[in-house]
């Protein structure tokens, strides 16, 4: 390589390789050049005044004090994703990387167990929506949660007995939705991963779906695979109704991405055996 | 009452396969936090503008992750910094009232961040501001190379610029900073 021709910023067209010089404390350049520059610096007093001009701004630079991150830069990023996370799923989510699961839970001013109130209480808080947590007017607000962050006492579906869930839930990002008003309220986990296998009962493969309903206590679980969806619905078995009635209007609910509002659909189908 | 086997953090079933992990945002920004702050400390010398530059870098890990390839993190992380510094510069470009080059010779007030750094900490402040009096197409390649100490070539592919183009605004940048620097 020729020196003036082979380092921009060369001055002027002169024999100087003044970039190489950067590049040389760099340990940029081939050993070819780096003999170059090195030949040429022992034979011009300028070139080594800038060497070291140059040196001296590479190593002040180079020390600088490294800044610590202010310590809430992570909650506040998590507050600012999770904002932005809430857009994108109002908007679509690409349904390629994230699966879904979706619990429903009764209506607030029922008894539903610690673990299910304790869900309800985070999704709640989550969601910054006073309506959901009074029971107020109809208002639906997708809300996204880390799974680091959820507290002890929610439910995931690789954690219910039962099913078996590949690459799911490790160091994963829950994507939840909650919908509620008075009458009930469903919430949509939205995770990578998918649904393998059942190895224990009661399951039931529910029509046109491959999904199966287990039970947890009290309360009836479905989870099936669609596409690359797994979706999860955690409810009370003797109030299909309100579940249903619950899925119906997320199903009819347009700020929903069209694949929730395809799955709540399919959801009602099997609920109600249409 | 019969607790569900609950977790907020589950582990892959015993025995099975596990898909490659791909870093979360969040572990992006436990273990690499105070580097995306400090390269953006650097590019912005501001502590708002950087935190702002590293949430939104943290954004877009969170939207690409599925892109991500097993390989250098922090160039990967540098990449997209700087791509989000650029669109951040391109955006304020639009608004003159905050200009970056206004932020660089106006007052440009010393962090607190940089008061926590006892020593030498007016030498560093000196040379924050030599940087932020630098064009960002100098800025760049510069806090790239020595802050975030990344090689010209990936400078060079994170930029979109010839190899010699980074090598020759490098060396233009660090002659600017010891002009300025006296």
């Amino acid at each position: 390589m020729k020196a003036a021709a082979g380092f921009p910023g060369g001055s002027g067209g002169s024999s100087h390789p003044t970039a190489a010089i950067s590049a040389l404390l760099d340990g940029e350049l081939t050993p070819s050049e780096t003999d170059w520059v090195e030949h040429h610096l022992a034979g011009c007093p300028s070139c080594r005044m800038e060497l070291v001009r140059l040196s001296e701004a590479r190593d002040r630079l180079r020390r600088m004090n490294v800044l610590a991150a202010p310590p809430d830069l992570a909650q506040r990023a998590r507050e600012r994703i999770g904002g932005a996370l809430r857009k994108v799923t109002i908007g679509a989510v690409s349904a390629a990387v994230v699966t879904a699961g979706i619990l429903w839970a009764a209506r607030p001013e029922r008894a539903v167990g610690v673990p299910l109130s304790s869900t309800l209480a985070v999704f709640v808080a989550a969601a910054n929506d006073s309506a959901n947590a009074t029971g107020g007017p109809s208002r639906s607000r997708p809300v996204s949660v880390p799974l680091d962050e959820m507290p002890p006492g929610y439910v995931i579906p690789s954690a219910l007995d039962g099913l078996d869930l590949e690459g799911v839930w490790v160091r994963g990002q829950v994507l939840a939705t909650v919908y509620g008003d008075g009458a009930g309220r469903v919430m949509l986990f939205e995770q990578l991963g998918r649904l393998v296998r059942s190895p224990s009962g009661p399951a039931e493969v529910l029509s046109g779906r491959r999904g199966v309903l287990t039970r947890w206590e009290s309360k009836s679980v479905f989870t099936a695979q669609v596409g690359g969806t797994v979706l999860t619905i955690l409810g009370d078995p003797d109030d299909l109704t309100a579940a249903v009635s619950g899925f119906n209007r997320v199903r009819t609910s347009a700020p929903w991405p069209y694949r929730t509002r395809s799955i709540c659909r399919s959801l009602v189908e099997d609920l109600t055996g249409g | 009452m019969n607790h569900p086997p609950v977790t907020g953090r589950t582990q892959a079933p015993a025995g099975q396969p596990v898909e490659p992990v791909e870093p979360t945002w969040e572990d992006v920004a436990r273990s690499h936090g105070a580097f995306l702050y400090n390269l953006a400390y650097r590019l912005t010398a501001d502590r708002d503008d950087a935190e702002d530059l590293v949430q939104d870098t943290l954004l877009r890990v969170r939207k690409g992750l599925s892109g991500y390839r097993p390989g250098s993190m922090r160039g990967w992380l540098t990449r997209i910094a700087t791509n989000a510094f650029i669109d951040q510069t391109r955006r304020r470009r639009r608004r003159p009232e905050s200009a970056l080059s206004e932020d660089a010779e106006g007052d440009w007030p010393l962090s607190p961040a940089a008061d926590d750094a006892a020593d030498g900490r007016s030498l560093d402040a000196d040379l924050q501001r030599a940087l932020m009096a630098l064009p960002p197409e100098y800025r760049l390649p510069v806090v790239l190379c020595d802050v975030a100490d990344r090689s010209y070539q990936e400078i060079a592919d994170t930029l979109g610029l010839p190899i010699g183009t980074v090598r020759s605004r490098i060396h233009r940048g660090r002659l600017m900073l010891r002009k300025v620097l006296g």
